[in-house]
């Protein structure tokens, strides 16, 4: 068994830890959002794909094109 | 004020006395009705440099106890305030308490597989120019037939490993390579009870594998094991 409270490896790769921290874990609200160099990137935009599916349909609907 | 997102525990869960997030916030405890959240506060989303990713995870890794294992929470979530923090986690609350049920004491363990530095035949990274339309194609061919290979191979070790591992294992997932040659990684997870007699699998499995190395890594918290 491990010992606990458990501390990260100081030897850990920083590969291993991004590849889990990053592209592994739950996603809670469907928006992730990596900052880099004071950019927002969408990494993963569920809510943002729903609402303009919607806003789309709505349009549609209405008849704007 | 944003309040960047780590992990979620049970109910009553906090963090350890002093224990710091990202750029050294202080890492608090959103708590809801049945399930509590970690977070820290930042004036404008933490960048995700290895810092951050190595100060979220350590966060996460944190919060495992002997009897607790929280489910970790994927690097760039955000919300504005506590209450979203709730309502976010509360609308799929029942996911969340069946996964913190399933985690608990145990870790996720992985193993990284790669070919020794000497084996050729897997490690045909190099395509060679092509003359000819139909030579291009030819060498297009070989390449897709040996990656094809090495990706079954890979499936090949990852089954071999469950059929030693036995009970020991309660999940499992495999990365696959990304090209010919190409390492890829296994991800287990197991109660810590049966860790040592795991790695004994692993390690024997180590020295009866020609050609391939395998490294084991973790304890981990069940990243890989939340979908």
């Amino acid at each position: 068994m491990p010992d606990f409270p458990m501390s990260p490896d100081d030897e850990l790769s920083l590969a291993e830890i991004v590849n889990r921290v990053l592209d592994k874990g739950a996603v809670v609200s469907g928006d992730v959002v990596i900052s880099v160099a004071g950019v927002d990137l969408v990494y993963v935009g569920l809510r943002l794909l729903v609402s303009s599916v919607e806003s789309i349909r709505g349009r549609l609907e209405g008849g704007t094109p | 004020m944003i309040l960047h997102l780590y992990c979620i525990l049970p109910a009553g869960a906090g963090p350890p006395a002093g224990l710091a997030g990202i750029a050294g916030a202080p890492v608090e405890t959103v708590q809801g009705s049945a399930l509590a959240t970690w977070v820290t506060r930042h004036g404008e989303a933490p960048a995700a440099s290895p810092e951050a990713l190595r100060a979220h995870h350590a966060v996460v890794a944190a919060a495992m106890t002997p009897a607790v294992t929280p489910v970790p929470l994927r690097f760039g979530q955000r919300a504005a305030g506590e209450d979203a923090v709730r309502r976010s986690v509360g609308a799929d609350a029942d996911r969340w308490s069946a996964l913190l049920a399933r985690f608990s004491g145990c870790g996720e363990y992985g193993v990284r597989v790669a070919p020794l530095p000497d084996q050729g035949s897997a490690r045909d990274v190099r395509t060679p120019a092509a003359a000819t339309g139909r030579e291009y194609m030819e060498t297009l061919a070989r390449r897709h037939s040996s990656v094809a290979r090495w990706k079954a191979q890979a499936e090949r070790i990852a089954a071999d490993t469950l059929a030693r591992a036995g009970e020991l294992v309660r999940d499992s997932r495999l990365d696959p390579p990304a090209g010919p040659g190409a390492s890829f990684s296994l991800a287990h997870l197991v109660a810590w009870t049966s860790a040592d007699a795991y790695h004994s699998v692993i390690e024997r499995m180590g020295t009866e594998l020609r050609g391939l190395r395998l490294t084991p890594t973790g304890p981990w918290p069940p990243y890989s094991f939340v979908t």
